[in-house]
């Protein structure tokens, strides 16, 4: 499951470096919430961001989705440790991606609030929608 | 591992100091029976094996909850009931890992562009707070709740998602 997975995201990752989504010729199915709502969501503008990235291109990477990009080397981390902590098993006794208890409400709000204030067009807010 | 955990904790035995004077062995609901009673008071020490250290009965999330929960640390039962309760030397042995399933979460929310996610991102982030606080078996309903629901986001984002297409490919495009 978890080699799946992986796989799974490295074909992903790799087709999106190879392919720039905004030139509408490689298959790249359009997020269905921004095609049944009109509006973006939380991770609307992320294949861009990646295929940005791949391109090491960080400043339009942050233009089309911020908050991956801010997300992303926590991301990263994580899923790095859950990797290692899953080829070790039980042994394992690293790190791990901890939540703070005073910070709980942060990843939430962020999230949600990111999602409801980059579908407000005025600015400042519609500097979060990808551009 | 539930299983596991609840089975070796039904047979453990428990000993509680009064008067600074140490009792037992007696079964766990014996001993829940006199916390009850008055008999052991919130503030007297008890100890089972699997324990790193005496505790007062009111730090003990097992003897208060009907339901077992792990909060004690397996492996730190280098102390023998038999010489007494003096502070152990090793500190606490490493607790069981109660996943936070904060990343997959996050992921299925993105990726998935479904507020599905939400609610899994925020049972996930509860996780390690109660953890920290001693409540075991909130943190593992709380993981129980943030690994189904970031399942739910998934899988319906995908199926949602391939209605879509389908739908699509049907109508003709």
């Amino acid at each position: 499951m978890a080699i799946a997975l992986g796989v799974l995201g490295a074909l992903g990752v790799s087709y999106v470096a190879r392919n720039d989504p905004e030139e509408g010729r490689a298959l790249f199915p359009s997020c269905v919430f921004r095609e049944v709502t009109g509006l973006h969501c939380a991770g609307c503008g992320g294949t861009r961001a990646v295929h940005a990235l791949t391109r090491f291109d960080l400043g339009t990477a942050f233009r089309k989705n911020p908050l991956l990009i801010l997300l992303l080397p926590f991301l990263a981390v994580g899923i790095a440790v859950e990797a290692v902590a899953w080829v070790w098993g039980e042994r394992y006794r690293g790190p791990r991606i901890r939540m703070p208890g005073r910070l709980i409400w942060v990843l939430p709000v962020l999230i949600a609030g990111f999602w409801v204030f980059r579908n407000i067009p005025i600015w400042p807010f519609d500097l979060l929608a990808p551009r | 591992m539930g299983f596991q955990l609840e089975s070796s904790f039904k047979s453990m035995d428990w000993y509680y100091a009064k008067h600074g004077k140490q009792e037992g062995p007696l079964p766990v609901d014996r001993l829940k029976a006199m916390i009850e009673s008055g008999e052991v008071a919130p503030t007297d020490l008890v100890w089972r094996e699997g324990m790193a250290e005496w505790l007062p009965v009111v730090q003990v999330t097992e003897l208060r909850n009907p339901v077992p929960s792990s909060a004690i640390s397996p492996g730190g039962g280098a102390q023998n009931p038999q010489t007494g309760y003096e502070p152990p030397l090793a500190p606490p042995g490493p607790q069981q890992h109660i996943p936070n399933y904060l990343v997959p979460s996050i992921l299925a929310t993105v990726l998935c562009c479904w507020p599905l996610g939400i609610p899994a991102i925020v049972f996930a982030a509860k996780v390690d707070g109660l953890v920290a606080r001693g409540d075991v078996a909130g943190a593992m309903e709380a993981s129980r709740k943030a690994r189904m629901w970031t399942w739910i986001c998934f899988g319906s984002g995908l199926a949602v998602g391939l209605i879509y297409i389908v739908g699509i490919a049907a109508l003709g495009v």
